[in-house]
């Protein structure tokens, strides 16, 4: 046997189950994410609008649930024409031109195209980056998906082209985007049955996409599922987790009032919350806020941690701060005991940001205050004072630590340089 | 005199409906987030180097600064943060509490602040005349002679901190605070000289009133310049 055919014989023998392990893993893949159907842009189909003024106008109501605007608007530019920037760990990317324009928005889009590219994240221009919540839309109901298009339709046209991606390594590489898909992108498995709770379901899952925020998220910003809400950090503050055992400390009913915009014992939206109930969720009629608090009462809490809890100890020195500094600064206003006061200023022993996971909402509230949105429930908020001309670091890092050691779980004490990491101020 | 005092009871009646009506709206409590930079009645905060008062400011004046706050035109990203999901209802509510507060006034026993006299008569020069060659007009032609601000859109002068006032200033030359068009404050201020933005800020914070003033009443003062909003000499007098 000559040379080449003896390293022929070896390459076969060691190269070839290589390269079908390699082959059925990328099928494997394939078939997890969808298979074919997700890059077969429907094509053909001619754009017919219907003539339906309910229609539009239902889909007018679910684009203000759904927050389309607020992302497909640029600060300060015209309506849906597209254009914010979302500054992400893997680029910045654009969002894209939404108005009837034929050729720079999507008036030359047939309904099944837009139904393709809202259930698949896949259109004319490509696949698009998970920044878009595809995943959300497949969980809508056909009819929310028409009604959406038939709005869109009569959104004024935009001859303007947003700007294009500025996408980092390795996002930035050819096929990323189908590649996140294959190894990230698992669709929920369609439901076999209608769920008990259609509207709350069709809202939280669906147009609200609530995961986006309240999901936790993975490598590559991938969710494991697009209906689950254990909690994660996003845009620098710390979405918490929604389900039976983290809502049981609110009475029936105070949750869809907060959606609504209410202050219930001065529970209001703060954050990046405030702006969602502000600009989204304060228009959601009675019955449908009251849908989605039944919806979110009615998830599962995720399986315990199987970590031993870490058992951490407070400083005397920091607890002394700790204690004096809420003593000075806060009683006041929450109460010596944490209970809040008169309906006015909420309670701290049930807030989230003081016995939840993560302590960024605590520090951001306390260096840069906060207020609730105004809205026809509570048109004159309460605010809460800044702190951050008065506090150092030192003594925000004692005083949440602090608190959270009272009222939460034993939670790692914040440090003086996780203050000043974390403790940035939002800017349009 | 005797029209008056069979008057008075029924005019204290028929005030009496307004003032209780207006007793549960008052926003103090609401309002706890403004105390620590603004002072616990809008008066400022004692020795602050950049925080203004806002008591007895006009309430056209401070809701177009919160509005700005909110939607762009004055940069500030503590005020951003805390206006951004208020509407203008609440605004207005807001800038009627702080308009309706008394005055600011001198402190008792804040220490008297000196400025060079040479910085001083540039000041007032300017404050009182103006510098025609430029198209300056007086400070006092728009402000009041008492620097006390008019009604409904123009602010008080005194008792604001000189680093407060030089930003301001600055902001109006660089385009970082902006004002609805035509924005003549932002016209005065680039026309001004960096010299003379600093004398005019040292001179103005060490003057105080030691009596409350109100802004002078809307139409008491007719402004010489075109400013948004309000009517000026060459509309009346064309």
């Amino acid at each position: 046997m000559s040379r080449l055919r003896r390293r022929l014989l070896f390459a076969t023998i060691v190269l070839l189950p290589l390269l079908l392990i390699a082959a059925g893993w990328i099928t494997l893949l394939y078939l997890q994410q969808g298979g074919s159907a997700p890059f077969q842009v429907p094509q053909g189909f001619a754009r017919v609008v219907p003539d339906d003024p309910a229609l539009a106008e239902r889909g007018r109501a679910l684009a203000r649930i759904g927050n389309c605007a607020g992302c497909h608007t640029a600060h300060g530019g015209a309506a849906y024409a597209g254009g914010r920037a979302f500054v992400t760990p893997y680029g910045t990317i654009y969002s894209s031109n939404l108005t009837s324009d034929p050729q720079h928005g999507i008036g030359a889009w047939s309904l099944q195209e837009f139904r393709h590219a809202m259930r698949h994240g896949v259109s004319r221009n490509g696949v698009q980056s998970p920044v878009f919540p595809y995943a959300n839309f497949a969980r809508l109901p056909e009819a929310d998906i028409d009604a959406l298009f038939a709005y869109l339709a009569t959104v004024p046209a935009v001859a303007a082209t947003p700007a294009a991606d500025r996408l980092e390594f390795p996002a930035n590489l050819p096929g990323a985007m189908t590649a996140w898909r294959l190894l990230y992108y698992r669709p929920d498995p369609p439901r076999t049955a209608a769920p008990a709770n259609a509207r709350g379901a069709a809202i939280v899952e669906g147009i609200g996409h609530c995961a986006v925020c309240h999901g936790t998220r993975g490598l590559f910003a991938s969710l494991e599922s697009a209906t689950r809400l254990d909690g994660g950090r996003v845009l620098g503050w710390y979405a918490p987790a929604l389900n039976a055992q983290t809502l049981q400390t609110y009475a029936p009913g105070t949750v869809a009032a907060y959606l609504r915009g209410a202050a219930v014992d001065g529970h209001a939206a703060y954050g990046k919350m405030a702006d969602v109930v502000a600009q989204n969720l304060q228009y959601l009629d009675a019955a449908d806020a009251d849908a989605v608090e039944a919806y979110l009462r009615a998830l599962p809490p995720p399986a315990p941690s199987r970590r031993e809890p870490a058992n951490w100890a407070l400083s005397a020195e920091q607890s002394a701060r700790g204690d004096r500094l809420y003593d000075e600064n806060c009683a006041d206003c929450h109460g010596k005991d944490g209970r809040g006061k008169d309906g006015k200023y909420p309670a701290l022993v049930t807030s989230s940001a003081i016995t939840g996971p993560d302590p960024v909402n605590a520090i951001k509230l306390t260096l840069f205050g906060a207020v609730g949105p105004a809205t026809p429930q509570n048109p004159q908020p309460y605010t809460m004072p800044p702190f951050a001309q008065k506090l150092s670091s030192t003594d925000v890092a004692a005083l949440v630590s602090t608190l959270r050691a009272r009222w939460g779980a034993n939670p790692r004490p914040v440090s003086p340089g996780d203050v000043d990491a974390w403790g940035g101020i939002d800017e349009r | 005199m005797n029209t008056f005092r069979y008057l008075f009871p029924i005019l204290a009646a028929l005030s009496l409906p307004a003032w209780a009506a207006s007793a549960p709206d008052d926003l103090t409590e609401h309002l706890a987030a403004c105390n620590v930079c603004h002072g616990a009645r809008g008066e400022g905060a004692t020795g602050s180097e950049y925080y203004p008062h806002l008591a007895g400011k006009p309430a056209g004046y401070l809701l177009r600064q919160l509005r700005a706050f909110r939607d762009g035109g004055r940069n500030y990203p503590q005020m951003g943060w805390l206006m951004r999901n208020m509407d203008d209802a609440y605004l207005q509510a807001i800038a009627e509490h702080f308009a309706a507060l008394p005055p600011r006034t001198r402190v008792p026993d804040a220490p008297v602040r000196t400025v060079q006299p040479a910085l001083a008569e540039r000041a007032r020069a300017l404050i009182e005349h103006g510098d025609a060659a430029r198209g300056l007009p007086a400070c006092a032609a728009c402000h009041g002679a008492d620097l006390a601000g008019l009604e409904p859109a123009v602010p008080a002068l005194v008792g604001l901190p000189e680093e407060y006032l030089v930003a301001q200033l600055g902001g109006w030359r660089t385009g970082v605070r902006r004002a609805q068009q035509p924005d003549c404050m932002a016209d005065i201020a680039r026309k001004l000289e960096p010299a003379e933005i600093r004398a005019l800020a040292g001179w103005l914070s060490a003057q105080e009133h030691t009596e409350p003033h109100r802004p002078a009443a809307a139409g008491s003062l007719l402004p010489p310049l075109a400013c948004a909003g309000l009517p000026h000499a060459q509309q009346v007098q064309p």
